[in-house]
């Protein structure tokens, strides 16, 4: 077998695999037949594009615990976190409090941080002296099987 | 238009992304174990500063000092660690088309001076990256390469900069070029800066200082180059990173067209086997495995190319492991009824194996044994010629080596299963 070098023509980077489904009609028209939906055809719904803004801040959480209930987020639900959102009054939260993550509503009453629990039988936590809060992102959807 | 180079450097990385995740650690000091978990390859700096040393020991002489302390303890985990990196890349090339990412943990941008003051820049750097991955990160910038390594490390070394250095912007640039050792000199290897406190050579300002024939003489090209970057004279350009090689490939196309999956398997084990001579050669351990086959363009009979990829869980140089990966891609490729002319393995995401944090890779072959192997088989091709010893995919089976990994965390950002806990409660 004879071989001969070849020259580097072609070298491809890694990236993750992503399954694209190609459009059906992409290669044209045929023999004079217009078909209306050719326009539309490269269009598909992708819910990374619709959930997912910012792609490297963004993480998965899975939730345990009921004291979040009247917002939707029940034990074994899967929240979208961003952590390149502000995390403003208001907003739904990741927090870090005493080494440990918490999912709760941020509220400032009075000048004063609060994580406020959406269910009556929780009580809201009150920042105090000598507790250590860090917000670790801004939740900004939650996946839920029903 | 004058530019810049930043350095963006992630500030003990592994043990910064091990610590994204558990709060409860934020101020311990952590170590990371390399893939056998027999050495210590990292450590932040708060367990440098209570005596581990991550180059040279075996993990049980730290234990002591690990268990004293009570240092956190983590083995390599290279997915996560692999995925932050991503992150942090993906979030600077937002600030300049020009980036090279030189490391898992270190990239350099090239970027025009306008109207702000590039220091601000780099605190805005610094601060998206910590919000969005939670990495620290230091910045050194500089206008070269060599100086913005240099302002790196006075960013890290100095708290009260902020992680942020400007060198370019001081009056007294020589200064600070008196407070770098030559040693500590990028490109500046441990045998040159011997010979260079020999004669007197101390700092980056006495060999900014050195003739350029002096240099050129003394240190080759490279040397001669160090020497115009620590005046500010670009003269590494991005991506012209002087030693490493980004990647490589190697391929063929085939003296006669080639239709069976053995033939190919044995061409494919056979250039992986090429490719793999030449990453030891210039040590570096390759971290995704490429793999194409094609038929001939220009004959009139049925057309077929594919490509894969395979990402190893981590970065290595150990022959067997890559040609198990590069043959899993040429199955999944792999067309009956064709005839193939060409076939190629290309290894990128290139580490190299000694760099800071390259010893961090302390073993990259399965067993240390198979180190030596790579060793003995290399030099017993170079005097027989290529092939005389080979590895068998090809006929030895290649034993799957398992890796003590006891105290790997959660892949936290890459499997569903291993995603962060959050409590409502």
């Amino acid at each position: 077998m004879t071989e001969k070098e070849t020259k580097v023509t072609n070298i491809f980077g890694f990236e993750k695999k992503k399954t694209v489904d190609l459009p059906y009609y992409v290669e044209g028209v045929r023999a004079g037949f217009l078909f209306p939906a050719d326009d539309f055809s490269e269009y598909k719904l992708d819910l990374n594009e619709y959930l997912i803004k910012h792609p490297s801040a963004t993480f998965f959480v899975k939730v345990e615990g009921e004291s979040m209930v009247d917002a939707g987020i029940h034990t074994g639900d899967i929240l979208i976190v961003d952590r390149s959102i502000t995390p403003v009054d208001g907003k739904i939260v990741i927090a870090a409090v005493d080494g440990e993550f918490v999912v709760k509503r941020l509220k400032h009453i009075e000048g004063k941080p609060f994580l406020i629990s959406e269910n009556p039988d929780y009580k809201p936590i009150e920042m105090e002296e000598g507790m250590e809060l860090t917000i670790w992102g801004v939740v900004k959807n939650v996946i839920h099987e029903f | 238009m004058k530019k810049s180079f930043f350095l963006i450097d992630c500030d003990s990385f592994y043990a910064s992304c091990e610590k994204v995740f558990r709060p409860d650690i934020k101020d311990k000091p952590v170590v990371v174990l390399s893939n056998n978990d027999g050495f210590i390859v990292a450590a932040d700096r708060k367990a440098k500063a209570l005596g581990i040393k991550t180059i040279s020991d075996p993990y049980f002489k730290m234990e002591p000092i690990i268990k004293k302390f009570g240092i956190e303890v983590f083995s390599a985990n290279f997915e996560l660690y692999g995925d932050m990196s991503e992150r942090v890349m993906k979030i600077l090339a937002r600030f300049s088309p020009e980036i090279e990412i030189y490391s898992i943990d270190e990239a350099f941008l090239l970027m025009n001076h306008g109207e702000e003051r590039l220091t601000n820049i780099g605190r805005k750097i610094k601060e998206l990256v910590w919000k969005s991955v939670g990495i620290p990160v230091s910045v050194g910038i500089g206008p070269t390469k060599t100086l913005a390594k240099i302002a790196s490390r006075l960013a890290k070394k100095n708290p009260g900069l902020g992680g942020v250095f400007d060198i370019g912007e001081q009056e007294d640039m020589d200064a600070f070029l008196r407070k770098i050792k030559v040693e500590d000199i990028w490109g500046v290897g441990r045998a040159h800066s011997k010979l260079l406190y020999e004669c007197g050579i101390n700092t980056a300002y006495d060999l900014k200082r050195l003739s350029y024939n002096v240099a050129k003489k003394q240190m080759t090209i490279v040397g001669l180059k160090t020497v115009k970057e620590l005046g500010g004279i670009p003269c590494f350009a991005l991506s012209d990173t002087p030693p490493h090689q980004k990647s490589i490939m190697r391929s063929r196309s085939f003296g006669h067209l080639v239709e069976t999956l053995p033939a190919l398997t044995e061409a494919v084990a056979s250039y992986t086997t090429r490719a793999c001579e030449k990453l030891r050669e210039q040590h570096s351990l390759a971290w995704v495995v490429h793999v194409f086959i094609a038929t001939h363009p220009h004959k009139k009979e049925p057309q077929y190319s594919g490509k894969e990829s395979f990402k190893l869980s981590m970065p290595t140089a150990d022959t067997p492991t890559i040609i198990k990966a590069a043959l899993s891609c040429l199955k999944k490729i792999y067309r009956p009824r064709y005839r193939y002319l060409r076939c190629g393995v290309v290894l990128t995401n290139l580490i190299p194996e000694h760099d800071d944090p390259g010893h961090l890779f302390k073993t990259p072959f399965p067993s240390s044994q198979n180190k030596d192997l790579m060793v003995a088989v290399d030099k017993i091709n170079r005097y027989m010629g290529t092939d005389f010893a080979r590895f068998g995919s090809v006929g030895i089976e290649n034993k799957p080596w398992k890796m003590r990994q006891a105290r790997r965390s959660q892949r936290y950002s890459t499997r569903w299963e291993e995603i962060p806990t959050v409590y409502a409660k």
